[in-house]
């Protein structure tokens, strides 16, 4: 098992108990949920909330993942996203961007629905580029620093951070041919 | 001019400031201006780009959370599969109202070799958890055991009840429902039950799984521990 390794693959081995799979998927996706849990409900406790709840159901109904019934990605979303659903109504928090009349909908507006599981599938991209080409990324992006800026930082050509950036980009546009809204 | 292959490589230039090299731009721009597939693939970068600075930085989960996931879940894993419920089927609480009323009969029935085996799902949705039972989640699934209709029930972080009451497995609406019967959690929380659904239970509206006194009395408490959110 490696980075390779697809998250059907992985959800399969969990379906069977596979625990090292299991941590796998933890490290690859708890970063995307915590962030739409942070997104849907504003709050970083309840994020860790909706993160925990997500990976238990994740655990325990892996086996029921049925790959032709739709993908990995938005399988862990749905879970995900009722997760949130869920420690909002606990929490009593109201989900962001939904009504509240609307908390008891198992959809909600189909347009939020989208736009996130958008933002939740291109955060599972770049949780899972390479170490390198993410470094790139997330300097460009969330450090606010130019092509140049990145390659004194991490001290490789400038070619190369620029290589490095395009491939990312092209790897990451490719995630939006996988996003599937439920 | 620049090749197509050589442009579809370089798209991602014309969207992240000081990627391109010194005079290549106007090359790349003329032709994607002139080619349908870069303009499309120019289009799916651009989403990319708003979307990344939308979205916000992936958050790190804290060592703290990453070992409160893993122990419990992996814990819960290591314990003794759970015993399935149906080991008390004692009253069999009837609401008031309505037709759904007599045909919990024949589904209690059903149940009593107490075996879930044959199950076959045809949709599956969380079931919210109350506030008051602060860590309860379960799932339910409606399909068909044996070819009539069923529901399975599993729930997670449930403790086991208080002693003289029960947990309840309600359909219905909240003002005509039928109990389907008692589920009872083992010492890790979790619980799992297939239950036969009475014919003028199909289609129900909504399921509770309350706390109720073990007394008899076909009247539920309304202290819900999960219910679905239909």
């Amino acid at each position: 098992m490696s980075a390779d390794t697809t998250d059907g693959e992985l959800l399969a081995r969990i379906g069977r108990g596979d625990e090292e799979a299991f941590t796998l998927l933890w490290r690859r996706l708890s970063g995307p949920v915590l962030a739409l849990g942070r997104r849907m409900l504003g709050d970083d406790a309840a994020a860790e909330d909706v993160a925990q709840d997500t990976f238990a159901t994740i655990w325990r109904a892996a086996a029921t993942f049925d790959p032709e019934r739709g993908a990995p990605l938005a399988w862990v979303f749905t879970i995900a996203r009722n997760a949130a659903r869920d420690t909002a109504r606990r929490r009593r928090l109201t989900v962001v961007g939904e009504p509240p009349e609307l908390a008891d909908d198992a959809d909600g507006p189909s347009e939020i629905v989208a736009i996130e599981s958008e933002r939740f599938h291109v955060h599972a991209a770049v949780a899972s580029l390479a170490p390198r080409a993410r470094e790139v990324i997330e300097l460009a992006y969330y450090g606010g620093l130019t092509q140049v800026e990145i390659a004194a930082r991490i001290d490789v050509p400038l070619g190369t951070v620029k290589t490095r950036t395009r491939n990312a980009l092209a790897l990451l546009a490719r995630s939006l041919d996988r996003v599937e809204v439920r | 001019m620049i090749e197509h292959d050589e442009a579809r490589l370089l798209l991602a230039d014309l969207i992240v400031p000081g990627l391109s090299d010194p005079g290549r731009g106007a090359a790349l721009r003329a032709h994607v201006a002139v080619c349908g597939s870069c303009r499309q693939d120019v289009g799916e970068l651009q989403r990319i780009d708003e979307i990344m600075r939308e979205a916000g930085p992936i958050p790190e989960p804290s060592a703290d959370l990453e070992a409160r996931v893993l122990d419990a879940v992996i814990a819960a894993a290591r314990r003794p599969a759970p015993t399935r419920l149906w080991s008390n089927l004692t009253a069999l609480r009837v609401a008031a109202a309505g037709a759904l009323t007599l045909a919990a009969t024949a589904g209690v029935a059903a149940l009593m070799d107490g075996s879930g085996g044959g199950f076959r799902p045809d949709t599956s949705k969380a079931l919210a958890g109350s506030p008051d039972w602060r860590g309860a989640t379960g799932t339910l699934a409606v399909g068909t055991l044996r070819g009539s209709p069923a529901i399975r029930i599993e729930l997670q972080g449930v403790p086991g009840p208080a002693t003289g009451a029960t947990y309840q497995v309600w359909v219905g609406t909240r003002e005509a429902r039928i109990a389907l019967g008692m589920i009872e959690p083992d010492s890790a929380g979790h619980a799992e039950a297939v239950l036969p659904l009475p014919t003028g239970a199909v289609g129900f509206p909504g399921l509770w799984v309350t706390n109720e006194p073990d007394d008899g009395d076909p009247a539920w408490t309304r202290d819900w521990i999960v219910r679905s959110t239909a």
